[in-house]
C-alpha cells in the first residue's frame, strides 16, 4: 500500500466554504488601483481627453489643416471666418486656426519642458535636503525661501528684458528655473517622512549610500507627489507664458504663443474681430483647466487616504 | 517752429494716442473714399487724411467748458517756457505752455508745416549782413494780460534766460544744441519796444535761422518775472542783460516751475500773452484747468472760457471716456478705428492727418556682429531693404494703419506737404519689389536662397561683389529691436521681415520697451552696446518747419543713433545750416532719401475726435494733427 502524502483525491476534498459576505479578493497592483481610481474621476477623463485633443490638434493638426504661418500678408488681415479661413485671419493676415495650432505647440512645449526642468531640479533638491538634513537642509530650504519671497513675475520680466530673442528653450529654462521651489518643498516633506520608514532604514543598515537611497527608495516613493505636481506646473507654465506674451515678453516672430496672440488681440477687443480673441482664449482656458483636472484626479489617486477602496 | 525732438515724436508713438491712419486718399492708392475705409466710415478728400473736416457752422456762443484728453503718461509738467530736456515734449510745450505764452512766430498753419504770420507776435525776420544780422519787428498791439505791451525787451529777456539756463547746465534747455540757439547770438539789442536786432556769430541759412532756431524764442514778461524772489524787486533790462543776473532769475523761475502744486496760485504764472491762463493744476496726475485770458490781444478773443485738460493712464481709458461722452476733445488710437462710426453716431467729429515728421527703422553702422556694419554700409543692401517694404500694404491694412497714414520715403514726408520736400519725397524711389531686391543682391555676388539663408558668394569690393569687409559665406542675418508699443510698429516690422525672408534675409525680431531701446541702443550715448544691435525701431522724429536732419544724420549728430556717417550728407547738412541757398535743405532731404540711412516708414495720422456741438474754423482743428491746439477759435453754437 502506498501512502500519498499531501494529496487528496479530488472527490474526497471537502467543498470550499463560501465565507459570509463573499470571497475576499487578493490585493490588486497599486498602479491598477490608481488607474481605476483615476478613470472613475469623470473630470480627470475629460481633462485627459482635452489634453490629448490639444496635443493632436497642435502637433498633428497642421499636417491636415495646412496654412502659411511664416509669411505675413497685411492686406489679408482680419478676414472673417470663411471656408478658406475657418477662424478668419489675424492682424498680420495669418490664418487664425493655424495660428492657434502654432501657438499651442509653443504653449505645450514650454509647459512640458519647463515642468520637466522644474521637476528634476525640485525633486533632486528636495530629496537631498530631506535625506541629508542638518546644515545642508537648512541652506537649501532658506535658499528656497529667498527665491519664493521674490516676485516671480518681476524677476522673469527683468530676465526676459535683459536677454534678447526669447525662444521655446530659453523661456522653458527661465520658467522652469523659477518653478522648482514648490516641488522641492513637497519632495523634501515626503522624504522626511520616508527616510524613517523601515525599508529605508533596512536599506541603510545593509550599507546603501545616500545616492542609492535617493534614487532607489526616496524618489520612487515620492514620485506620486511629483507626478501630481507636474500637471499643475504644466498648467502654471502655460499660464505664465501667456502672461509673458500678454506683457510683450513672449516669443518673437515667426514664433508665437497663445499669450502673444491674446496680447495682440486685446488691441482689437472692441472692434468686432471676435475670432482673434475668443477662440485662442478658450483654448488657453481649456488646456489649463484640463491639466488642473488631471492634477486633482492624480492627487486623489496617489493619496491613499483619498483613494476609494 | 518745432524743434527736432526725439522725445516729442517718440512720446507720441509710445503714448499711442493718436498715431493712427485713416482712409488714404488717392495718392495712397487705397481707393477708400465715399464712405472711407473698411473700418472708418469716413470720407477721404485729402491725401493722407482720415475722414473729412466738417465745415465751420453755427453762431458762436460765448462761454462754455471744453475738456481735452491729455496723452496717457505724457501730461505737462513744466510751466516755465524755458523747458529742461527732461520735461521737454510737444505735450508740455504745445498743449500747455503755448496756451499761456505764445512763441514769437506761430506754427503750424492749419495742418501745414509753415509759419502763420497772422497769428504771430512778430513779422518775418529780415536778414542782412550775410544773414549775420537779424532784425525782428514786433506787433505793437500784442499785450500781456496786465495790459502792458509785449516788447522786444521781453523777447530779449527770453534769450538771456535761455543763455543762463544752458550756462548752468545744457540739460536745462531741451532744444539746446551746443553752438546754435542761443549760443550763436553774440549781441542782442532792442532799439525800440518793437524792434529786436540780433547779431549772429556767423552766416546761417535764413530758413534754418528763422524756422529752426529763432522760432524757439518765446517772449516772456520781463516786467513781472525779472526777479530772484517772489517779493523781490524787478530788475531793469540793463541788469537782467548781465548773464550772472539772468542766471539768478532763471534759478528762481525754474524753482517756481518745479513746484507743480502752486501753478494755479503763483501770481507769476498769471501774467500771460496767450489766450488762456492757468487756474489749477493737480501735481498727482498733471490734470489742469485753464481759464480764458480776458485781455488776450491776439487775433480772436477766446469763446470757450474754461479748458480742462484731463489726464489718463491708458489709451483704452481715454477712449472709454470718449465713448461715454465725457470728453469734448480726445484722440483715437488706430486700434479703435473700427469704432469710429459708433463714435460719430455718439455725436463726435473724427478727423486725422499726419504730422510733419518721420518714422524709421534705424540701421547700426557700427555693429560688427556678423559683419553687419560692412553689410549695411553697402548702398545696394539698403536699397534692397527699401524695396522689401510694402508701404501701401502697411498703410491700407486694418492690421496696421487701416488707411490712416501718408506715404513717406525719407525724412521729409510726402504728407503733409512742405515747401522743402524733395522730388523723391513724393514718389517712392524704391517701390516694393521682391524681385528688385533679389536682383540687387544677386548682382552683387550673393547667393539668394528664398526662405532660406542668403550668403555672400563673391567676396570683394568689385561692382559685382558683396563689398569690402564681407567674407564669402557671410549670411544676411541680424536682429531688429522694436518698441512694443504701439502695435503698429510690430506690424510694420514683422511684415518687412517676412518680405525679407523671401530673399533669404533673416531678421530676428525682438520687442523691447521704448525706453529700453533709446537708453541702450544709441551710438552717441551707449557706444558700448554697438555690437548688440543691428536695427532698431523706436518710432521717429518730429521735424522742425525747416527739416534739416542736422542732429540725426550728421556724423556728429546727437541723435545719430546708428553712427551713420557720410561726407556727402555732412556737406549737404552744412549747406542746409550755413549756406544762403533756399534749396539746400531740399537737396539734403533728397540725398538722404536716396542713401537710405534707415528704412523710412509711412507717416502716421494723428486722429482725434471732438463733439459736434463744438465748432470753429477748419484750421483750428487741422493744427491738432500737428499736436497744436487752438481752442481760442473754438466755440459752442447757439
Amino acid at each position: 500500500m502506498s501512502i500519498v502524502i499531501g494529496e487528496v483525491a479530488e472527490e474526497l476534498r471537502p467543498a470550499e466554504p463560501i465565507p459570509e459576505g463573499g470571497h475576499v479578493q487578493g490585493p490588486r497592483a497599486g498602479w491598477r488601483l490608481a488607474l481605476s481610481s483615476f478613470v472613475e474621476n469623470k473630470l480627470a477623463v475629460v481633462g485627459s481627453g482635452i489634453v490629448i485633443f490639444f496635443v493632436l490638434f497642435c502637433f498633428v493638426g497642421p499636417f491636415i489643416y495646412r496654412t502659411n504661418q511664416v509669411d505675413t500678408n497685411l492686406l489679408n488681415s482680419f478676414q472673417a471666418p470663411s471656408s478658406q479661413h475657418w477662424l478668419g485671419t489675424d492682424s498680420y493676415g495669418f490664418d487664425e486656426l493655424g495660428r492657434i495650432m502654432k501657438g499651442g505647440q509653443a504653449a505645450l512645449e514650454i509647459g512640458f519642458l519647463s515642468s520637466a526642468i522644474a521637476t528634476v531640479l525640485g525633486t533632486l533638491v528636495g530629496a537631498v535636503a530631506g535625506l541629508v538634513g542638518g546644515v545642508i537642509d537648512g541652506i537649501l530650504m532658506r535658499f528656497v525661501d529667498i527665491l519664493l519671497s521674490l516676485p516671480l513675475l518681476f524677476v522673469i520680466l527683468i530676465i526676459s528684458n535683459r536677454y534678447n530673442g526669447a525662444t521655446v528653450l530659453s523661456l522653458s529654462i527661465i520658467i522652469g528655473a523659477f518653478s522648482w521651489l514648490v516641488s522641492a518643498r513637497l519632495v523634501r516633506g515626503e522624504v522626511l517622512s520616508l527616510r524613517v520608514r523601515d525599508f529605508v532604514l533596512a536599506s541603510r543598515t545593509m550599507g546603501a549610500n545616500k545616492r542609492h537611497l535617493i534614487y532607489k527608495h526616496l524618489i520612487p516613493n515620492a514620485l506620486g507627489v511629483v507626478i501630481v505636481n507636474i500637471t499643475f506646473q504644466v498648467a502654471d507654465a502655460i499660464n505664465l507664458l501667456a502672461l509673458l506674451g500678454f506683457l510683450g515678453y513672449g516669443l518673437n516672430y515667426p514664433n508665437v504663443s497663445w499669450g502673444d496672440m491674446l496680447s495682440n488681440a486685446l488691441n482689437y477687443l472692441s472692434d468686432g474681430y471676435w475670432w482673434v480673441v475668443y477662440p485662442v482664449g478658450i483654448c488657453l482656458v481649456l488646456v489649463v483647466m484640463a491639466f488642473n483636472f488631471i492634477g486633482d484626479a492624480l492627487r486623489d489617486t496617489v493619496d491613499v487616504r483619498l483613494r476609494r477602496r | 517752429m518745432r524743434a527736432l525732438s526725439k522725445g516729442a515724436r517718440a512720446a507720441v508713438v509710445v503714448a499711442g494716442g493718436a498715431l493712427i491712419l485713416a482712409a488714404c486718399g488717392s495718392s495712397a492708392g487705397s481707393g477708400k473714399s465715399g464712405g472711407g475705409g473698411p473700418s472708418n466710415g469716413g470720407v477721404t478728400t485729402v491725401a493722407g487724411a482720415y475722414g473729412q473736416l466738417p465745415p465751420q457752422k453755427g453762431t458762436p456762443k460765448m462761454g462754455g467748458t471744453v475738456s481735452i484728453a491729455e496723452s496717457p503718461g505724457a501730461g505737462p509738467n513744466w510751466i516755465f517756457p524755458v523747458t529742461p530736456a527732461a520735461n521737454s515734449s510737444v505735450y508740455t510745450a504745445y498743449q500747455f505752455q503755448n496756451y499761456m505764452w505764445r512763441p514769437m512766430w506761430w506754427g503750424p498753419k492749419g495742418d501745414q508745416p509753415a509759419i502763420d504770420l497772422s497769428q504771430s507776435i512778430a513779422k518775418a525776420p529780415v536778414f542782412t549782413n550775410n544773414n549775420k544780422t537779424v532784425t525782428i519787428t514786433l506787433n505793437p498791439n500784442w499785450k500781456w494780460s496786465d495790459g502792458k505791451p509785449v516788447t522786444s525787451a521781453d523777447a530779449a529777456f527770453d534769450i538771456w534766460l535761455t543763455k543762463a539756463a544752458v550756462k548752468i547746465s545744457p540739460a536745462n534747455y531741451g532744444n539746446y544744441t551746443p553752438g546754435l540757439y542761443p549760443d550763436f547770438i553774440t549781441k542782442i539789442s532792442t532799439p525800440s519796444p518793437t524792434k529786436l536786432i540780433l547779431t549772429l556769430n556767423k552766416t546761417y541759412n535764413q530758413n534754418f535761422d528763422f524756422l529752426n532756431q529763432l522760432g524757439l524764442i518765446v517772449p516772456l514778461p520781463s516786467h513781472a518775472w525779472a526777479k530772484t524772489s517772489a517779493n523781490g524787486a524787478v530788475m531793469s533790462q540793463a541788469k537782467w542783460s548781465q548773464l550772472s543776473n539772468a542766471e539768478a532769475i532763471y534759478k528762481f523761475l525754474a524753482a517756481q516751475s518745479k513746484d507743480l502744486s502752486t501753478y494755479g496760485s503763483n501770481p507769476l504764472w498769471q501774467t500771460v500773452d496767450g489766450p488762456y491762463k492757468i487756474k489749477s493744476f493737480d501735481p498727482s496726475n498733471d490734470g489742469n484747468t485753464l481759464v480764458a485770458n480776458e485781455n488776450y490781444s491776439g487775433p480772436v478773443k477766446p469763446h470757450i472760457t474754461t479748458l480742462q485738460e484731463v489726464p489718463f493712464t491708458s489709451t483704452e481709458a481715454e477712449f472709454n471716456q470718449l465713448r461715454s461722452g465725457n470728453l469734448d476733445v480726445g484722440f483715437v488710437d488706430f486700434t479703435d478705428l473700427k469704432q469710429v462710426p459708433t463714435l460719430k453716431a455718439d455725436g463726435y467729429n473724427v478727423w486725422g492727418y499726419p504730422d510733419f515728421g518721420w518714422s524709421y527703422v534705424d540701421y547700426n553702422f557700427k555693429d560688427q556682429t556678423g559683419h553687419f556694419a560692412q553689410i549695411i554700409g553697402q548702398l545696394y543692401i539698403r536699397q534692397a531693404l527699401a524695396h522689401l517694404q510694402d508701404e501701401q500694404a502697411v498703410i491700407q491694412s486694418p492690421g496696421a494703419f487701416d488707411g490712416a497714414a501718408g506715404q513717406a520715403y525719407g525724412p521729409v514726408p510726402a504728407i503733409p506737404k512742405s515747401p522743402f520736400a524733395p522730388s523723391n519725397a513724393l514718389t517712392n524711389p524704391y517701390p516694393f519689389s521682391i524681385s528688385s531686391a533679389k536682383s540687387l543682391l544677386q548682382s552683387h555676388g550673393w547667393k539668394v536662397v528664398p526662405n532660406g539663408t542668403t550668403t555672400c558668394q563673391k567676396a570683394g569690393s568689385g561692382s559685382n561683389e558683396c563689398g569690402a569687409g564681407i567674407p564669402a559665406g557671410t549670411p544676411l542675418s541680424w536682429n531688429l529691436f522694436y518698441s512694443n508699443q504701439p502695435a503698429v510698429i510690430q506690424a510694420q516690422d514683422q511684415a518687412w521681415a517676412s518680405n525679407a525672408k523671401q530673399v533669404g534675409i533673416t531678421m530676428s525680431l525682438v520687442s523691447k520697451t521704448f525706453n529700453y531701446i533709446i537708453s541702450n541702443y544709441s551710438d552717441p550715448s551707449s557706444p558700448k552696446n554697438d555690437n548688440q544691435w543691428a536695427m532698431e525701431d523706436f518710432g521717429g522724429f518730429t521735424n522742425s518747419l525747416y527739416p534739416t536732419t542736422n542732429e540725426v544724420f550728421n556724423s556728429t549728430g546727437s541723435f545719430d543713433e546708428g553712427g551713420f556717417s557720410n561726407p556727402q550728407v555732412d556737406k549737404a547738412i552744412t549747406a542746409s545750416v550755413s549756406s544762403l541757398s533756399n534749396s539746400a535743405v531740399q537737396h539734403e532731404a533728397g540725398l538722404i532719401t536716396s542713401l537710405q540711412p534707415g528704412l523710412f516708414q509711412p507717416n502716421a495720422d494723428l486722429i482725434f475726435a471732438w463733439k459736434k456741438s463744438l465748432s470753429g474754423p477748419a484750421a483750428s482743428f487741422e493744427d491738432a494733427s500737428q499736436y497744436q491746439y487752438s481752442p481760442e477759435y473754438w466755440y459752442y453754437t447757439k
